[in-house]
């Protein structure tokens, strides 16, 4: 008989120990170009920390694998028949100190981000709530800024205009709550070494060593624990990337590549493309000449349309970036686009010449009359291969002089913004995915975006009406019109669309990674 | 020597404003701001940023602020790491650079005397020539050429050390390594040259002819003497080694003071430049200061503060 209940138990034993045989998850091993700027949500800017401070904290909303926001602090929402009025209903989730997180949580960081006096970089995020504009310009209160906590789990927000893309918006880390009690109180919650830092997220911070390492560990009290399987996320910060690929060939590293650490290494990239290993992923960018349109001889639309379309984009892709980049026959990048053809021929030299005589004749240039052509870059490997490039086509094509001018990256910027310049590079990677995060760089020319300085009246007029518009169908359409009209007077030449690269490990596992260029490391696994 | 070293405290003290107002209008000349930055920002954010920083004040009203900070060392946070305190930046950086340099002045001295003795007293046999290669080859090779050799071989190839990172002894070996290439080479070489005049003095022949042991006449007389331009060097090398380089920092992820100094420059992080500014100023003023010193002690031709016979 007792051998009879050992057999038992045995049996017992072993399928319990098959069934069990799922693996844990173990802790990933990240690399960070640099130290982050910092952990608070209201005044993160650069990819890298929107990238940390999603996985320390949860807004309303978070980006499921396919980019969509689903319901993550806000249980529902109720959205108003004119789409003006959003109802968060909040569920019970709690900080990491055990408080719950709250509406006055929302309301409090909403606020100090649309304070005057509070600096941040991405308060226009928060732009499409009623006042919010004129309460960051000191031109309202904010008590009349259209944010009401009804109670402790009811946030209502009233909008300026019907704003489809809102749900992303609140998905940013701008809009992410920060602890109002402690966040008022102690002024130090946010700085290293993170023994007072204060999230709601899946992950907390366990050290925070500057400059040195990042320890991230799961976040016990997250709503949603049972999804999080990584026991934790280290996150060394080397800046050189040659270092981080031997550390990588070495096994101390799971991932390289943007956004959370440096492009990688030439040599890397050579080899992990040779095996196969490298990846990437469409990132809403676009990389562009821009034309100074007030100044000769790029003021003359055909002679802008001329430059542009001798450019072969398809070289650049494949024998100058070599990634997973496409050609940009149009502005807006893949994950929002909106036409249903692309607006031109790449590469049309025969077009290109002859607009570009076309353009002489008009304003009564011929080939030495022309004004001297300068085109201005702030050098990077990137950027110094594709101006050579583009420049070497226009000698060839046009029989041209390009002058090269290049400057360090704060000095460009700055002339680019006082007009400094003829034809220079340029890109955007949009906030949120859709297309206005593009369109309205250029909606008018004193937004401080637009280096063109291009305006046209029936393009803003075109936005305005989109910015009113209810119905999706129609506010495509008007949409799709404007781009039409961009591309047609060509203010910036679009040449390729962003996508980063990276290698993984063959063990990390669903990682997700966002058309705006963040990845999320919520359901990651890394099993051996 | 009273006055002598208050005379020298004061014009230190001129110098450093010199230096901090140079610094001040020169940094404001680059043109660009902190808030200059790949993404541009719309022109709401940027009007409220610039008045939080008070970046659109008059210049002569930011001069005076930054000089009121300077003095109280309250520099506040580095514009672009909102999370990092000036103050702090330097004081916990410093401390691992100062580390690590002071391990490779200890060997670039032990190594870089040693080599130049040998170098002197077996002149133009293979040992000299052997040593003066190194010497060259020290000279020459770029830092970051021979961190990345070390890297390559003695991390990847050999595993003896770890690639990157600070924090055990083992990983600050290679990074003390390639820093002390450099001054040792120098070091051998000035060893070498000095020795060799020493050694043709007359007092060396005298001691000689006394009768005291070779090792005796070289120990106590030929390396003291000839070790006197090394202290000199000693001080410019002190300032530079201890606040740490950029780019052995870099290729080794070492959470020193050496990346600040660039990065602060192309980051525009005003508050940052100034404090680092302030704080090398400082520590190369002050070691010259105690080298001058060191030398008065050690030779005493040398009559610190009093005027020429």
């Amino acid at each position: 008989m007792k051998s009879i209940f050992s057999i038992l138990f045995l049996v017992l034993v072993c399928f319990s120990c098959g069934k069990k045989g799922e693996e844990p998850s173990q802790t990933l091993s990240l690399n960070l170009a640099e130290d982050p700027d910092s952990l608070d949500p209201r005044v993160v800017r650069t990819l890298k920390d929107l990238t940390l401070v999603k996985q320390l904290f949860d807004g309303l909303m978070r980006m499921d694998q396919s980019g969509k926001p689903i319901p993550a602090i806000a249980e529902s929402v109720d959205i108003s028949e004119d789409q003006l009025t959003y109802t968060f209903h909040l569920r019970e989730a709690k900080w990491t100190n055990h408080d719950p997180v709250t509406a006055e949580d929302f309301l409090f960081s909403w606020k100090s981000v649309l304070d005057p006096h509070f600096p941040t970089d991405y308060a226009h995020m928060l732009f499409p709530i009623k006042n919010a504009r004129e309460a960051k310009c000191g031109k309202c209160s904010l008590d009349e800024v259209g944010i009401i906590a009804l109670d402790e789990k009811t946030l209502v927000v009233q909008l300026e205009n019907p704003t489809p893309y809102f749900l992303e918006l609140v998905s940013f880390p701008t809009s992410f709550p920060v602890h109002s009690k402690i966040a008022s109180q102690d002024s130090k919650w946010c700085l290293p070494p993170g023994d007072r830092f204060i999230c709601n997220g899946p992950f907390s911070i366990k050290k925070w060593a500057p400059d040195a390492s990042l320890e991230l560990v799961k976040n016990e009290c997250y709503w949603e624990k049972e999804k999080v399987l990584l026991p934790g996320i280290t996150l060394s910060v080397i800046s050189d990337n040659m270092t981080e690929g031997l550390l990588f060939e070495k096994g101390e590293l799971d991932w390289l590549g943007q956004p959370l650490s440096n492009n990688i290494s030439p040599e890397v990239l050579g080899k992990m493309r040779e095996c196969g290993a490298l990846n990437s992923y469409f990132v809403a960018g676009t990389f562009w000449l821009k034309f100074n349109t007030k100044v000769e001889p790029f003021n003359n639309q055909k002679m802008r349309q001329a430059f542009s379309y001798a450019i072969n984009r398809q070289n650049i892709v494949s024998h100058i970036l070599r990634g997973g980049q496409v050609a940009a026959l149009e502005v807006l990048p893949p994950s929002m686009a909106i036409q249903s053809a692309p607006l031109f021929e790449d590469g049309n030299i025969l077009l290109a010449q002859k607009l570009f005589k076309e353009a002489l004749e008009e304003n009564g240039w011929d080939e030495k009359t022309l004004p001297k052509i300068t085109f201005s870059y702030s050098p990077s490997e990137r950027n110094s291969k594709i101006t050579q490039f583009v420049a070497d086509e226009w000698r060839k094509i046009f029989g041209v002089e390009v002058a090269m001018e290049a400057l360090e990256f704060k000095y460009y910027r700055q002339n680019c913004k006082q007009g400094k310049f003829q034809v220079g590079i340029g890109d955007w990677i949009a906030d949120f995915n859709d297309p206005v995060s593009f369109l309205d760089l250029f909606k008018t020319k004193d937004n401080g975006l637009n280096d063109s300085q291009w305006e046209h009246a029936e393009y803003t007029a075109l936005l305005d009406q989109a910015l009113h518009e209810r119905s999706i169908e129609k506010r495509k359409e008007l949409l799709q019109r404007a781009e039409k009209i961009l591309v047609e007077e060509m203010p910036v030449a679009p040449l390729y669309h962003y996508s980063f690269d990276y290698v993984k490990r063959g063990e990390v596992k669903d990682v997700v990674l966002s058309p705006i260029g963040s990845i999320d490391f919520k359901y990651a696994s890394k099993k051996a | 020597m009273a006055p002598y070293l208050f005379k020298r405290f004061v014009s230190n003290l001129l110098a450093l404003w010199v230096i901090v107002t140079v610094t001040f209008f020169l940094m404001k000349a680059i043109p660009g701001d902190p808030f200059t930055q790949e993404k541009a920002l719309p022109k709401e954010i940027l009007d409220a940023l610039y008045k939080h920083y008070k970046l659109d004040a008059p210049l002569h009203e930011q001069y005076v602020t930054y000089l009121k900070s300077i003095i109280t060392w309250d520099l506040g946070p580095s514009f672009k790491y909102k999370a990092r305190d000036v103050g702090e930046i330097i004081s916990s950086g410093f401390p691992i650079s100062a580390l690590l340099g002071l391990e490779a002045m200890a060997i670039a001295l032990c190594v870089g005397i040693t080599l130049g003795a040998i170098a002197a007293l077996k002149q133009n046999l293979w040992q000299d020539y052997s040593c003066m290669v190194v010497a060259v080859i020290g000279i020459s090779v770029p830092s970051f050429i021979l961190a990345a050799f070390l890297q390559y071989f003695l991390s990847i190839k050999l595993d003896l050390f770890p690639v990157a990172r600070w924090g055990t002894f083992q990983q600050s070996v290679l990074p003390a390594i390639s820093l002390a290439a450099l001054p040792t080479a120098f070091i051998a070489r000035l060893t070498r040259a000095n020795m060799l005049e020493v050694l043709s003095m007359d007092y060396i022949k005298t001691a000689r002819s006394k009768g005291l042991s070779s090792r005796a006449v070289i120990a106590k007389h030929a390396l003291r003497n000839s070790l006197l331009p090394i202290i000199s060097y000693l001080g410019m090398l002190t300032a530079n080694i201890l606040t740490g380089s950029f780019i052995i920092e870099k290729i080794f992820g070492i959470p020193g003071l050496g990346q600040w100094f660039i990065n602060s420059i192309t980051n525009r992080d005003y508050t940052v430049i100034m404090g680092i500014t302030v704080f090398y100023s400082i520590l190369l003023l002050s070691s010259i200061f105690v080298v001058d010193i060191i030398y008065g002690w050690i030779d005493p031709r040398i009559k610190l503060g009093r005027e020429p016979a």
